[in-house]
């Protein structure tokens, strides 16, 4: 039985290999089939009582599954947010066939699933395995997904590319017998691109790939930076380490955290705390003194292995394209070129472009795609970006590699599925969590604020002329919806049963990165849309100029003319 | 308790000690931290190898310290106790004591440990695992099978995929 689905899943994988992603070969299908038996084994055991809830626990929530408000949810990952067509037809297909046909793409390049059965969530798992996916370690308290930089591979700007240090990290994490069970949930991301779209300096472990003086490539290394109820930027404890060594520096950090990080209390159990409770010298010091042994050590990944791996993500044979067909187009319809100007970036390929799909139609919920959606965007991406599709943090999709004399064939399809709004990286490209509709840990809703927003501000040329604004809501301290990293963020509370919604400002999640700062008590949900306008109105008059971004005005402005506009008092 | 053997060596019995009987003792005690810190080390026969029960939670330099005091090659015995079976610190200490200080006795934990550990203890390097819900050992043993192939080097020596490839990549240029 075991033997035939290898051979079925080979057969796939060696017609369907992609140039531009990571390919299985039988020692990983064996691993992840193994976890999908192992996991149909222990809700067998749960079922018939032989384990119990508390034991079941742990187990299912390092495979991604939560019970949640109404149901189960299963969180899937993406790899460092990268996916083929195929995988995204099988996301489709799950969300049709075990949901309610839709999926939600998470800030963390995952996707989850609202409604499965725990009964049928082998059979799940199953169907994402013969894709080469799975929801290993998505949640728990182990090494999460990896996360980097939707751009990566395709950005004229990055350093090198960060997705072979990616996989090297997922696999290295993967059932890491000594880690997988940490103080507290454990989230790494890396980039290789001098614009930060990772928030590299939010997570536990930051990785930003560099050079040194002598052209040798290597890492920054950030730790301790977090969101949730202590919001924290990681510090640098290490200016540059050569790439050879990134396992056993990462191993030396993770064991360390693992002997002295908070057992007694979660709320104090991530890294960014025990290295305050610490202090950054002594905790640098115990790093670097067990990675003095530990690089003494047998290599997981020797260089053989990275190159390897690196082997399998060489970009896609583009040619270099000198047309104006793009811009042709756009001088005939506002639409286009709006979304144009908007959704497209530079590739590093002269005549190609980066296309990113908003998930956030205006009045939607953000970063849900419908079975159809999904199925869409997979149809792009096979006829015109190499069959390749990225997950954004910010909870969209990218396709990666266009020419852009395609993009008029692609926007009208966008369109057509409502994928085609404006508004990336403007005011309505809101991250949201799931809020009180889903999570059991919300205090108050997040999406019926972000939908509101949308209906609001539903006028592009005004989108426009307020230009780059990061709103970011979070249902309740936990911060999924990295609020304390928004320009504008949003905190749910709850009052004596009331939902009220806090502001604060100056947040930012990118390469200066920041923490947003709380102005005052909590609107009603009826009242929090207004007061958004009213800082807008605020950021609109006293802007220095059109070329002043709303950051950049609250950074100079500070906060207590937004206080005053607020509450009547600085 | 059920006592698990995962590596298959050679498990002894040690016996706590009462903390009385200090004349002489010869039958393969084992000591809480307290006692292993404080007892006269002269009233434990010279050949009889002891136990440590230890809580898992303990910080490896504390451990360092006791096998200093008592001397590696007498300890035939580290227990580490777990509270909770998600209380990480005992794998972080077992690869401690391999690595570090050279631990090369019996490794056990003891506690309300899951079967789906099995190979976390395993290859974290403890020998045995002492459980306190009965009737699982078949569920352990047969957990040790579940995996195949490893990403990591560990402790139990499986070769991790990384090399398995290269040697893959070797034999198919050869042939």
């Amino acid at each position: 039985m075991l033997g035939l689905r290898f051979a079925a899943t080979w057969v796939i994988n060696l017609k369907e290999r992609l140039p531009d992603m990571y390919a299985y070969d039988h020692y990983d299908h064996a691993i992840v089939n193994a976890r999908v038996d192992e996991f149909r084994d222990q809700v067998k055991r749960r079922i018939a009582g032989e384990i119990s809830e508390e034991e079941f626990r742990p187990m299912r929530l390092q495979n991604g599954l939560y019970l949640q408000l109404h149901a189960y949810m299963l969180r899937v990952a993406i790899p460092y947010g990268t996916l083929s067509s195929t995988q995204m037809r099988k996301l489709a297909h799950i969300a049709r066939v075990y949901d309610k046909g839709y999926g939600h793409f998470t800030t963390r390049q995952n996707i989850q699933y609202n409604w499965p059965k725990l009964v049928e969530t082998p059979d799940l798992l199953d169907e994402l395995a013969s894709v080469e996916m799975h929801a290993i370690q998505t949640s728990g308290n182990c090494i999460r997904n990896v996360t980097t930089d939707q751009f990566a591979g395709a950005t004229p700007e990055e350093v090198d590319d960060p997705r072979p240090y990616a996989e090297l990290i997922r696999q290295w994490s993967t059932f890491h017998p000594e880690f997988a069970h940490l103080p507290r949930k454990f989230k790494i991301a890396v980039t290789g691109a001098s614009k930060d779209r990772a928030a590299i300096r939010w997570h536990d472990i930051g990785l930003i790939l560099k050079t040194d003086k002598e052209g040798q490539l290597g890492f920054e290394i950030v730790v301790g930076g977090g969101m949730g109820r202590t919001p924290v930027i990681g510090k640098t404890i290490r200016d540059f380490l050569p790439k050879a060594d990134l396992l056993s520096y990462l191993e030396s950090i993770l064991r360390v955290y693992n002997a002295w990080g908070d057992r007694k209390n979660k709320y104090r159990a991530r890294i960014k705390i025990t290295l305050d409770d610490i202090g950054e010298a002594e905790f640098t010091r115990l790093v670097e003194e067990e990675w003095e042994r530990a690089r003494q050590t047998p290599l997981d990944a020797p260089a053989v292995e990275e190159a390897r791996i690196r082997a399998m993500f060489t970009s896609p044979p583009l040619e270099v394209l000198n047309d104006t067909v793009a811009e042709d187009f756009a001088t005939d319809n506002a639409d286009f070129k709006s979304w144009l100007n908007n959704a497209v970036a530079d590739h590093k390929v002269p005549g190609h472009g980066i296309v990113t799909i908003s998930l956030k139609p205006h009045g939607g919920i953000p970063g849900d795609a419908s079975a159809e959606q999904m199925e869409i965007v997979a149809d792009l991406a096979e006829r015109y970006s190499s069959s390749e599709i990225r997950v954004s943090h910010e909870q969209n999709l990218i396709l990666p590699h266009v020419a852009r004399h395609d993009l008029p064939t692609i926007w009208e399809a966008l369109k057509a599925a409502d994928l085609a709004t404006a508004n990336v990286g403007l005011l309505t490209d809101i991250i949201a969590c799931p809020g009180l509709d889903y999570c059991a840990l919300a205090n108050a809703r997040s999406i019926p604020i972000a939908q509101e927003l949308g209906k609001h501000f539903d006028d592009l040329a005004r989108l426009n002329d307020i230009g780059e604004l990061k709103i970011k809501i979070s249902g309740c301290i936990n911060s999924c919806g990295h609020h304390h990293a928004g320009h504008i963020g949003i905190l749910g509370v709850d009052r004596k049963g009331e939902e009220l919604y806090q502001i604060m400002l100056g947040g930012s999640g990118a390469e200066d990165a920041s923490r947003a700062e709380l102005l005052g008590r909590g609107f009603p949900a009826d009242e929090i849309v207004g007061a958004v306008q009213t800082v807008i109105d605020l950021y609109l008059d006293h802007r220095a100029d059109r070329e002043e971004t709303f950051l950049q005005a609250v950074r100079r402005l500070g906060t207590s003319p937004f206080k005053e506009a607020l509450y009547g008092t600085g | 308790m059920e006592r698990v053997n995962l590596t298959g060596k050679r498990s002894e019995t040690y016996r706590a000690w009462d903390g009385i009987d200090a004349e002489a003792i010869s039958n393969s005690p084992s000591f809480t931290y307290e006692q292993a810190a404080s007892i006269d080390l002269q009233t434990i026969e010279h050949a009889c190898r002891i136990g440590l029960d230890l809580p898992a939670s303990i910080a490896f330099e504390d451990v360092q310290a006791l096998i200093q005091r008592i001397g590696a090659h007498r300890i035939g015995l580290i227990n580490l106790i777990f509270e909770t079976f998600t209380d990480g610190r005992g794998f972080t200490s077992a690869v401690r004591l391999r690595r570090d200080a050279a631990f090369t006795g019996e490794l056990r934990a003891t506690g309300p440990l899951a079967p789906d550990q099995a190979l976390y203890l395993l290859r974290s390097g403890f020998d045995t695992a002492m459980v306190t819900r009965e009737g699982r050992r078949q569920a352990f043993i047969d957990a040790l099978s579940r995996y195949s192939a490893f990403y990591q080097t560990a402790a139990d020596g499986a070769v991790p995929v990384s090399q398995l490839r290269q040697a893959g990549h070797a034999d198919r240029k050869a042939s």
